[in-house]
């Protein structure tokens, strides 16, 4: 039961980053592999305040969440101005920076050795130990999401959005200012990026840079793009398919040392295969194809 | 400035250019910006791994045998992999997200059959190595420096003078238009990334021969070399190794001003500061081909 409970927080973790990232990428048509840097910093951060100033939870998370924001602001308002494979590399730079700060400056982040001893979270004199409570908090939070791309997606801000990632010249001839539209949703998607970080930072109650790596950056796009980019579920059907297959190598007696790498392999090639045959994913909408467009 | 600062920078210089030729080449011809190129220069450290250690070759021919054997890998990704996806008319975002796919694959291939535990590849003691005008240069320096020039000018005069070097300028600058004048563009295709993937693989070895093997390992380099061949022009012939002699010493000399730890900051911020100020890079024109 609580192997169960496990695999639900984390599938609801993994669909608020998949989620925030198909604002970005599905519904805008920005890939960014930098996903994992604000998920990290979200963690990071929230950890830090937590077990050096002792503020309570909903400060942290609010802390964070913006700090993230900031960030995907800084990264984002440069990297925009080019084009989008070009962006991809400037997030990729990003990325790889993000992970050997975290790891290199070991007197404020503790380098290798992460920070333990994450404080159980606190809400309004309401202490949350258990995984039932852990998995009702993270699932406010993850149906938050939900419901704020829903609302992103079905307004006039969501309709400019996808015409950006249709045709981005027609979008910026009806009058649309096309860059503070990209930069604006960046960081939104990375601002809810680094809430999924303290999400897991208090669920796991440790953190360390391996979570943080490109690896998991391209784990997170991959589970857009196998969802479907550019669909509200894609991102729900993505996570728990995505997170739920290498569990069940476990059952089939799978020394985990190998496992580990086996599950890599999966979806690495399952993001191949995928682009090969089906880029719009299981339920998606877009195939990140610009015929129409390539300046 | 102390002259083993200007010694490191060109050392450091030489194998992002060689990243930075490969990448740089399979961005013009094949269109692709090719992540998977970092598991390209980690194999090649592998298979001279594996052919010194299990084939017990010695480490001079195994490191030249690596070489091929790992370009023909990268062959066999455009032959397999990417030409199949371009004619169901894959572009670039979706062949650059189908080079993470590979890049993730392969790098666990490597962990899996080596494990993800440090292996070494030279069989020597580290040596000195000898002095020059003050600054320590150590032999494999020396051939990273020598190999990295040899490559550019086996580079420059095999795509001026040989026809299939003028194929690749052809497809690259219109792919369309070198078919119908009778360019084989799937071959052309196919030998530029055996090529690309040579030049990374040559750093690979280099790399390896200096720090040693992970299977994680070509992560680093390859952003460097990619950052040197954005800001150098990728377009052009010798911007890449331009740009790699110009991060490399704004990366050195920051270095030596104020300590190790922010090599990879001054490489982004230099990237940022390019890609606003000069997105074509240092020798890049200013031609936006536009087919709409």
């Amino acid at each position: 039961m609580e192997y169960l409970l496990h695999i639900l927080i984390l599938i609801s973790i993994y669909v608020i980053l998949s989620a925030s990232l198909n604002l970005v990428a599905g519904y805008t048509g920005l890939v960014s592999i930098a996903h994992a840097a604000f998920y990290g910093v979200g963690a990071y951060v929230a950890a830090l305040i937590a077990l050096n100033l002792h503020s309570p939870f909903l400060i942290n998370i609010l802390c964070a969440g913006m700090l993230g924001g900031l960030l995907g602001a800084l990264v984002g308002i440069p990297s925009l101005r080019i084009r989008d494979d070009y962006f991809v590399i400037a997030t990729f730079a990003f990325q790889v920076i993000t992970f050997s700060i975290l790891n290199n400056w070991v007197s404020f982040t503790g380098g290798p050795m992460g920070l333990p001893g994450i404080p159980e979270p606190v809400i309004f004199g309401l202490r949350i130990s258990s995984h039932v409570g852990f998995l009702i908090l993270v699932g406010f939070f993850c149906g938050l999401t939900l419901w704020v791309c829903h609302r992103i997606v079905r307004s006039p801000f969501g309709r400019v959005l996808k015409a950006i990632r249709e045709d981005e010249v027609l979008a910026q001839a009806t009058g649309k200012n096309v860059a503070a539209y990209k930069v604006l949703v960046f960081v939104i998607g990375a601002g809810l990026a680094a809430v999924a970080g303290v999400m897991y930072a208090y669920y796991i109650s440790f953190i360390d840079p391996t979570s943080f790596t490109v690896m998991e950056s391209i784990f997170i796009i991959s589970i857009v793009i196998i969802g479907g980019a550019g669909s509200l579920w894609g991102p729900v059907v993505g996570a728990a398919v995505l997170v739920t297959i290498p569990e069940l190598l476990r059952f089939i007696g799978m020394p985990s040392s190998v496992a580990a790498n086996v599950r890599q392999i999966l979806y690495g090639g399952l993001l191949v295969v995928f682009m090969m045959w089906r880029p719009q994913g299981f339920v998606g909408e877009y195939t990140f194809q610009k015929d129409t467009l390539q300046g | 400035m102390s002259s083993q600062v200007i010694v490191n920078a060109v050392v450091a210089a030489s194998w992002y250019a060689l990243i930075a030729l490969g990448f740089s080449l399979t961005l013009r011809t094949n269109g692709l910006l090719n992540i998977a190129h970092a598991a390209v220069l980690a194999l090649s450290g592998y298979v001279a791994f594996f052919l010194k250690t299990t084939v017990s070759l010695p480490l001079t021919a195994a490191v030249i045998f690596a070489v091929p054997i790992t370009a023909g890998i990268g062959g066999l990704m455009e032959f397999a992999i990417f030409s199949p996806m371009r004619r169901r008319g894959a572009r670039g975002l979706v062949l650059l997200l189908s080079s993470l796919g590979l890049y993730v694959v392969l790098q666990n291939i490597l962990s899996l059959v080596f494990g993800d535990d440090l292996k070494i590849l030279r069989s020597q003691r580290v040596v000195e190595g000898f002095n020059v005008a003050g600054a320590r240069v150590t032999a494999i320096d020396a051939m990273a420096l020598a190999s990295a020039v040899a490559l550019l000018v086996t580079f420059v005069l095999f795509v001026k003078i040989t026809r299939g070097g003028r194929g690749s300028q052809a497809v690259s600058s219109d792919c369309e238009l070198a078919a119908v004048s009778g360019v084989d563009v799937g071959r052309v295709r196919v030998v530029s990334l055996c090529i690309g993937s040579a030049s990374v693989a040559v750093a690979g070895v280099f790399i390896a021969l200096d720090t040693d093997l992970v299977p994680t390992m070509g992560l680093h380099p390859l952003l460097m070399g990619i950052v040197a061949a954005l800001i150098g022009g990728s377009r052009s012939l010798l911007g890449p190794a331009l740009g790699a002699l110009f991060l490399a010493v704004v990366q050195h000399v920051v270095l030596w001003q104020l300590g190790a730890g922010w090599h990879e900051a001054v490489a982004f911020v230099v990237l940022l500061g390019f890609l606003l100020l000069r997105p074509e890079g240092l020798l890049g024109k200013k031609v936006r081909k536009s087919t709409v």
